[in-house]
């Protein structure tokens, strides 16, 4: 089946959300999702789940949970796609919608109650990265330990900044904050991470950071 | 270096500074180690983050669409289903129901006379009140224990036939429209859930219910054809046709399978016996393609859970298909034969329902006049990995 998402995160990322080129066929199916066809709302389900899934996870952290606020997100944006523009990228709107979702949840009581989980979903990916080899898996562990110690709050941005690659407009938009809150909480959260992560970087990894 | 300025670096970053600070901070990179290297961290730590993968149980997002399809109402709100006219296609099937009973009162003639049976309350089973708990939260599809189904299924055989009764009276949705609407009367057919019932309903409020009523076909596919029994079988010969298949499957035909066979058959029967009643709603003809889409739609917002329900839809808009192929729903009810005929063999392995489907996905994408054949390869290619 096709993976996602040609046409999201890049036309987020080339302009304002919903101006860049949206996948003719995904068009199709969210109008035919929009008159009731569920099979083509399953198909749009089929090609976002992972994302949608991996934005609940990377805020929530429980895989259980992140199931659950998934499974909430496909629902919440099939009861709202008649008033959907079939014009608009699906990807940003339903990822906005899952990191909505998952906010409230680490806010709520319930998730309190919770507490952290015993290991973390989030785990070194094999092989390719910047650095290679031993030292990045290192570094990757000691990153994901570090966005789990993050408060929520610092987290949810970070998540939709860096794994979303949403524009701080859109961050603001999504968590109803200010703009210059999200900028403050992405640098608070960033240099956090670093502080922990930089005895791992490489050399390389210093490097390749470098601005043009 | 300042504290003001290690703020800048994350914006910065992202080039989310406005042009006069950017070029600030770039003036001050160039002569601050310091900071350079910082950046550099920063950047480093973004891209380690992309790096994560997400890990998910082995097989998750394999089962994942289908539990949220199982979820999903009945259809999106917010999107109008029933414009103005249909209100007065309402009115018109509610003297189509009415008719009926008051020519009953005059004189009982053959094709009034299952009605006291047809119309009367029998007691539900327990099963079917759950059925209509779980169908109120929106679940559509209901199973029902299959001995109490068989039962029902024999129950409704013996009542049905005649197939000429005036099963309008028997179908809950002209009683919907009623503004009171009688909670006190029980389902008249138990397999029917009140989600299909609602969907049933929403069908016969549309002019489409209302010009086959006038014509005595099927809702969902519509002929411009003054003379309908040239195109297609009057609904007795049809029902009939369906009672036959239905013979056939007996025993091993899946419960559901038969109950929505029949459900539709007595649809088709229903809106025949209005049809037969009523003759005035001619005009109503003219909005043939508005009526193909809302009822292509309905058939479209099905819900399938399980197999057997599947294969239902899959023949269901299959039958569509035949009834009318000129018509401009045909691609969309194409599509859906292999769609239900996936979700079909997805949930059942059957060789069979993979061969239907590759069969059918085949046949789709030779055609000239295929207008989703991304969306057919596509779905080929998830059943023949």
């Amino acid at each position: 089946m096709e993976r996602p998402l040609s046409g999201g995160v890049a036309a987020v990322r080339a302009g304002e959300p919903g101006t860049g080129p949206v996948d003719p066929v995904e068009a199709q199916l969210l109008e035919k999702a929009q008159r009731g066809n569920a099979f083509a709302f399953e198909e749009m389900v089929r090609r976002y789940q992972r994302q949608v899934y991996g934005t609940a996870l990377r805020i929530v952290r429980r895989h259980d949970v992140a199931d659950d606020l998934a499974q909430d997100a496909f629902l919440k944006a099939y009861r709202a796609l008649g008033s959907f523009d079939t014009q608009r990228p699906f990807g940003p709107w339903i990822r906005r919608i899952v990191a909505n979702l998952a906010i409230n949840h680490v806010r709520s009581p319930e998730a309190r109650e919770d507490g952290l989980p015993e290991s973390h979903d989030l785990t070194p990916a094999p092989g390719v990265g910047p650095l290679g080899g031993v030292l990045e898996r290192e570094a990757q562990a000691v990153l994901a330990r570090a966005l789990e110690g993050l408060p929520v709050e610092q987290r949810a941005v970070f998540a939709l900044r860096v794994f979303e690659e949403l524009s701080y407009q859109e961050i603001a938009e999504s968590l109803q904050i200010p703009v210059g809150t999200v900028m403050s909480r992405l640098s608070r959260a960033r240099d956090r991470v670093r502080e922990l992560v930089a005895p791992y970087l490489g050399a390389s990894g210093r490097r390749a950071g470098s601005p043009s | 270096m300042t504290a003001h300025l290690i703020e800048k670096l994350s914006p910065y970053l992202d080039g989310e500074l406005p042009p006069s600070e950017e070029a600030l901070v770039s003036a001050h990179l160039r002569d601050c180690p310091d900071c350079s290297q910082r950046l550099a961290e920063l950047a480093a730590v973004d891209r380690l983050a992309q790096g994560l993968a997400v890990e998910a149980p082995p097989g998750y997002f394999e089962g994942f669409p289908a539990r949220v399809r199982e979820r999903l109402p009945a259809r999106p709100a917010g999107v109008r289903r029933l414009p103005r006219w249909a209100l007065a296609a309402a009115a018109v099937l509610l003297v189509a129901v009415i008719t009926p009973l008051s020519i009953r009162e005059r004189s009982p003639s053959p094709p009034v006379a299952d009605l006291p049976r047809a119309a009367e309350p029998r007691p539900a089973p327990a099963s079917v009140l759950e059925a209509k708990d779980q169908a109120a939260r929106g679940l559509g599809y209901v199973a029902v224990p299959e001995g109490e189904e068989r039962d029902a299924r024999r129950e409704r055989r013996e009542t049905a036939r005649p197939r000429s009764k005036p099963a309008v009276v028997s179908e809950p949705a002209p009683a919907r429209q009623v503004p009171p609407p009688a909670p006190a009367a029980p389902p008249p057919a138990p397999p029917l859930p009140d989600a299909e019932a609602q969907r049933l309903s929403a069908a016969a409020a549309t002019p489409a219910a209302a010009a086959s009523a006038v014509k005595g076909r099927g809702p969902w596919f519509q002929s411009q054809s003054q003379s309908p029994g040239t195109q297609a079988p009057a609904p007795p010969e049809q029902t009939a046709v369906e009672e036959r298949s239905l013979e056939a499957k007996s025993d091993r035909a899946p419960v559901a399978e038969v109950a929505e066979s029949e459900v539709a058959a007595d649809k088709r029967g229903s809106l025949a016996g209005s049809g037969r009643a009523e003759g005035a709603s001619a005009p109503l003809i003219n909005k043939k393609k508005k009526e193909e889409r809302a009822g292509f739609e309905d058939l479209a917002a099905r819900r399938p859970r399980n197999a057997a329900e599947a294969r239902t839809l899959r023949e269901a808009a299959r039958r569509a298909v035949t009834e009318d192929p000129s018509s401009d729903q045909a691609d969309e009810a194409r599509v859906l034969v292999i769609e239900a005929g996936v979700l079909a063999f997805s949930l059942s392995r059957d060789p069979a329902d993979l061969a239907r489907v590759e069969a059918d996905a085949r046949a789709y994408l030779a055609r000239a006049d295929a207008g989703q054949v991304a969306r057919v390869r596509a779905l080929l290619a998830s059943v023949s990995r």
